[in-house]
């Protein structure tokens, strides 16, 4: 229990690495990613957990991290778009698809979709494009793009499965 | 959200309930967050504390004992979606939670939050309602259960006062032959606050016997509605009585005009979408 304006001292791993300060309670997690951690890509769309821009994965499960407090990534893995490729600095199959496809306009809402196709493809490998788009509803597009971002869904998709059967 | 206030994360509903009091009901719960954040960001919720449930254990899960099934406050809406006791039980629960937000907010908020906030067009009320739930509440003066029924006094507004803590939510198992659907009127097909929605409950194929029927986002208050239920309940199930439970449904609303539609649309909106529901347990539906 902290008395009235205390700051409280969280510890928060974000891709690997643990960040510590001390933060209000109210502090949201996007907040501590980009003005903590210094890290960038998680933008701020709407602040209100209705765009998804800030998507981000919290011990696993992708949150907007907007409307979640700092408080409650305490202990927890977080990670963020510069946390999903590879060591040498690969791209993860779903950020090459979003390229390939060209499935980025202004590029805003980019980093957020990514990361929430990233789940759904971790819930559902073999979707169709119909509960992909249902699978991304959380996340808007200004530039109204959607189509190339569905195609680059199903293309990771495709990918994603590829490899895993060859390495079979 | 600079000023810092008084803060705790309780393990136990004892230590929780003890906060909420030492602080005088000036505490407010925060579970998954996802609305009450956005209150505090817009100032239209000043708490003097925050009391985060989160790590309070004994109020997460969904379980079957003798012939109810109760669900934890803390339950996710995703726990909903995918739970396998509740898609054997009541589908319509599951269907219902994937209506809802979307897939990032459903990981996160909670189904006591949604009742808890009392929004009149919180999608899990109408089910629950016509299921017959009863909530489970902690605090002053005592631990107590009530009808869900019951529990919404007006907007954002329930029975529990700011040393109370939502619990738990149980359901009478249904009985053999008993279906509950729920069906939603929305302009958009994703991250939309339903303009009208409609819950009903029938035991009985051909004829009716038992009959509860629920509207969310069309009175101050989601609200069952006796009258449409008893046109339904001793008669045969037919397009007669389900167009006359529709007119019930209309004239028992009490619904206002706001951003997402008018009142006299809600009502209209009302009476078909009543009877459509109804329509669709008779063809069968069963979520």
């Amino acid at each position: 229990m902290t008395a009235k304006g205390e700051m409280i001292s969280i510890t928060v791993t974000i891709n690997g690495l643990p960040y510590t300060a001390a933060v209000s309670a109210t502090m949201n997690l996007t907040d501590f990613i980009r003005e903590v951690a210094n890290l960038t890509g998680t933008n701020v769309g709407c602040g209100e957990g209705e765009c998804g821009a800030c998507t981000v994965f919290l011990d696993g499960s992708s949150v907007n991290s907007c409307i979640v407090l700092a408080v409650d990534a305490d202990g927890k893995e977080v990670t963020t778009i510069e946390g999903i490729g590879g060591p040498n600095g690969d791209l993860h199959p779903v950020q090459q698809a979003f390229i390939d496809c060209g499935a980025i306009q202004c590029g805003f809402c980019t980093p957020g979709m990514i990361m929430q196709a990233i789940w759904f493809l971790k819930q559902n490998p073999d979707p169709t494009p119909e509960e992909v788009r249902a699978g991304l509803e959380g996340n808007l597009c200004r530039c109204t793009g959607y189509e190339k971002i569905v195609d680059a869904v199903l293309t990771a998709a495709q990918q994603m499965n590829a490899v895993e059967t060859s390495v079979r | 959200m600079e000023t810092t206030i008084a803060y705790m994360k309780p393990k136990t509903v004892k230590e929780a309930l003890k906060f909420l009091q030492k602080h005088g009901g000036n505490a407010k719960i925060i579970a998954g967050g996802t609305d009450l954040l956005n209150q505090i960001k817009k100032g239209a919720k000043t708490p003097a504390a925050l009391v985060n449930l989160k790590d309070v254990e004994e109020l997460r899960g969904i379980a079957v004992t003798g012939k109810t099934v109760t669900i934890g406050a803390l339950t996710t809406l995703f726990e909903i979606q995918n739970s396998e006791i509740l898609a054997e039980h009541f589908p319509v629960l599951p269907y219902t939670a994937s209506l809802m937000a979307s897939p990032q907010v459903r990981n996160v908020a909670t189904v006591g939050g949604n009742l808890a906030n009392a929004a009149p067009s919180a999608d899990m009320a109408p089910p629950l309602l016509v299921l017959a739930a009863k909530v489970e509440i902690h605090g002053p003066p005592k631990k107590r259960l009530i009808p869900l029924a019951d529990f919404f006094t007006g907007p954002g507004e329930t029975v529990m006062t700011g040393e109370n803590i939502l619990t738990r939510i149980k359901i009478p198992l249904m009985p053999k032959g008993a279906r509950c659907i729920y069906r939603v009127h929305t302009l958009r097909e994703a991250m939309d606050i339903s303009m009208v929605s409609v819950a009903a409950y029938i035991k009985g194929r051909r004829k009716v016997g038992k009959a509860r029927v629920a509207l969310g986002a069309v009175a101050p208050v989601p609200m069952l509605v006796p009258e449409a239920a008893e046109v339904l309940e001793g008669q045969p199930f037919i397009p007669e009585r389900i167009i006359a439970a529709g007119v019930e449904a209309r004239e028992a609303c009490k619904p206002i005009d706001d951003v997402r539609a008018s009142a006299n649309y809600r009502r209209h909106i009302v009476e078909i979408l009543t009877r459509r529901t109804l329509q669709e347990i008779a063809d069968g539906a069963t979520s």
